[in-house]
């Protein structure tokens, strides 16, 4: 007789106790929180409180000085470096100024992650690229560098060649940050996209209010003065049900009276 | 200009109250009165309980007079003195309180200073790191070239060509001027003293072997520490800056593979043909001053110079120069991809580089001349 054992679904990102520090002096320190499968997750805080710390920690820059970042029940750190490297091959990262390589035009910046990882051939590779470059509204720009090209459309070209091999986790680094309004409801309708699309998870360091309340299915809020994680949860329910001022100061922009300490 | 100048008054309605009036201009230019002196005049006052302030016939006033008065309230209050801020205008309140709205932060300013012994230990500790560091750079660039050499090619042909091109055609001006210039003033050096003993044609002999040996490759490592070395550190430097090296990583590829390789290859390859140039360059110098100082032939001069220059004497200068293009390269790699997050870092690392790499070469030279010494070569 044969028992079929229903596995219990872990979810595939889990940070468990991350401390992280900076030459000595602790940034955040037991940090817990996981992602589900195609969930979009928000990091909020303070400036300063260690977000995009945080992000450099998940997408392998950053050694954690304690706990571990788990990926489909993998450690991420303290499982070896091939380990590490095969699974940052599914992760797509955007950069707060876009990190684009200078020497290369903007289609050969996309280029490079499918010419390293995938088999396609060159012809695919161009047709991917400009796919990718009109996906974030740059389409006939393949040929330009980034220095020929503004601070905002170099953000949107990082986020092309960010999403260049479908990955399975993107994490987006204040994607918002100094684009016009339009340019930044586009971005949010992007990144739900490429979530209802391609169901990939996102992460996403971010504290425009509007894009918070617009693409978050759950968020985290890091407090520069606990040096923790004070939230965990989705930012509409936060700023319903929350009773810590800090946070209510956040979403609401610092408005007085809501919630007094 | 006096009349409209800042004045200070104090009016006393009760015994416990004081009310500071001021009036006239008070910018930060109008050479502002200290709060520690208009603290000291209070004590004139004894039974004081609180300050308030008059600020009504205030002509003009900025910043100058906001931080003064936040001067004046701390050390008030520090005399346990109570503040009033009732009497200022809307303006002025509305601003000083977006100052105090979030507190001083604590712990911010900079650690005592360590003992001399403490320090010396943390230099130390610092530099031993460094050595590690440098070492792990080392082995990193090893691997990456063993992957090389079986074949796997990851960086761009298009970067190893544009490198080639801008450490061997670019440089040949340079490097034209400076080793002409090398030979003529060797020359110069011999001619003084070999004339002296009637051996002028010696001059040739000096020329010859103190280029191709020494001179050449001292010289070009320099002449490439300024010129690509320090370029290096500040490209590789300004992309950290830019996080173009965390994008890098973030998509597995290797900035050693991918930026630091091309770089080395360029610069090892191309070193030792600009040496070659040196010298020929250098001897031609050479040619100039024993022709016109003391009237040697040109044909006599090459004579004397092919008879006493050696292919080992080429080949030492060569070898050295590989030696040394490499050492440039390393210490510019490792200087830009360890340089910080700022504008001011990306200066600094390409100082770093120059520095490094000149006491690399004359190191590395140095320890040649030992080697060749015993060697006897």
């Amino acid at each position: 007789m044969t028992m079929n054992v229903m596995p219990i679904e872990q979810p595939p990102i889990q940070v468990k106790h991350l401390d992280m520090a900076y030459g000595g002096t602790i940034v955040q320190k037991d940090i817990n929180f996981s992602v589900q499968k195609s969930e979009i997750l928000v990091i909020m805080g303070d400036s300063g409180c260690g977000k995009s710390t945080l992000m450099r920690h998940m997408v392998g820059l950053k050694k954690p000085v304690a706990g571990d970042i788990f990926y489909n029940n993998e450690p991420f750190w303290s499982g070896g470096i091939t380990q590490r490297e095969n699974r940052m091959r599914h992760f797509g990262v955007m950069y707060q100024s876009g990190a684009l390589w200078s020497s290369m035009t903007l289609a050969e910046n996309i280029s490079l992650p499918l010419q390293e990882y995938t088999t396609l051939t060159a012809k695919q590779i161009k047709e991917v690229a400009a796919f990718k470059l009109s996906l974030v509204g740059l389409a006939g720009y393949e040929d330009f560098y980034p220095a020929e090209i503004s601070g905002g459309m170099c953000k949107r070209a990082g986020i092309a060649r960010a999403i260049a091999l479908d990955p399975e986790i993107i994490f987006f680094d204040e994607p918002s940050a100094g684009l016009d309004p339009i340019s930044s409801k586009r971005l949010d309708d992007l990144i739900l996209a490429l979530r209802d699309g391609l169901g990939a998870t996102i992460i996403v360091v971010t504290h425009e209010l509007a894009s918070i309340f617009t693409i978050a299915d759950n968020a985290i809020f890091l407090d520069s003065e606990r040096k923790t994680l004070i939230a965990n949860a989705p930012p509409k329910e936060l700023l319903k049900h929350s009773t810590d001022a800090k946070i209510q100061r956040f979403l609401t922009r610092g408005a007085e009276g809501v919630i007094q300490p | 200009m006096n009349s409209t100048r800042w004045q200070v008054d104090f009016v006393q309605p009760s015994k416990e109250l004081l009310t500071i009036s001021m009036s006239g201009h008070w910018c930060a230019a109008d050479n502002l009165p200290s709060p520690e002196l208009l603290v000291e005049k209070l004590h004139r006052f004894p039974n004081l309980k609180k300050i308030a302030y008059h600020t009504e016939n205030i002509a003009h006033w900025d910043s100058g007079l906001l931080s003064f008065i936040v001067m004046l309230n701390k050390i008030c209050r520090q005399n346990s003195l109570d503040v009033s801020t009732d009497g200022l205008s809307k303006n002025m309140q509305s601003l000083l309180t977006l100052a105090s709205a979030v507190p001083e932060r604590e712990n911010t300013k900079s650690a005592p200073t360590q003992s001399t012994l403490a320090s010396l230990g943390h230099h130390t500790k610092q530099l031993y790191f460094e050595f590690e560091k440098m070492m792990e750079f080392i082995g990193a660039i090893t691997i990456s070239l063993s992957i090389l050499c079986r074949g796997k090619v990851k960086f761009l042909g298009r970067d190893l060509f544009y490198f080639i091109q801008d450490c061997s055609v670019t440089s040949l001006p340079i490097v034209l001027i400076i080793s002409f210039l090398m030979g003529l003033i060797l020359a110069f050096i011999g001619a003084i003293q070999l004339q002296a003993f009637g051996a002028g044609i010696y001059v040739a002999n000096l020329v010859a072997i103190g280029m191709s040996r020494e001179m050449s490759p001292l010289m070009i490592a320099i002449i490439m520490t300024g010129r690509t070395g320090a370029s290096y550190a500040a490209q590789l430097g300004s992309m950290q800056v830019n996080e173009e090296i965390d994008a890098l990583k973030t998509t597995v590829i290797s900035p050693i593979d991918f930026l630091v390789l091309p770089r080395i290859i360029a610069l090892v390859l191309m070193i030792p043909l600009l040496c070659l140039y040196g010298d020929l360059v250098g001897i031609l110098g050479g040619m100039l001053i024993s022709n016109t100082f003391l009237h040697i032939s040109a044909s006599a001069y090459i004579h004397q110079t092919t008879s006493s220059i050696s292919m080992v004497d080429v080949l030492v200068g060569v070898v050295k120069s590989l030696c040394f293009g490499l050492l440039v390269a390393i210490a510019g790699c490792y200087q830009g991809l360890n340089c910080g997050r700022s504008s001011d870092a990306v200066g600094s690392a390409t100082t770093k580089a120059v520095v490094t790499g000149i006491l690399y070469v004359i190191i590395a030279d140095a320890i040649f001349e030992i080697i060749l010494n015993i060697l006897k070569i």
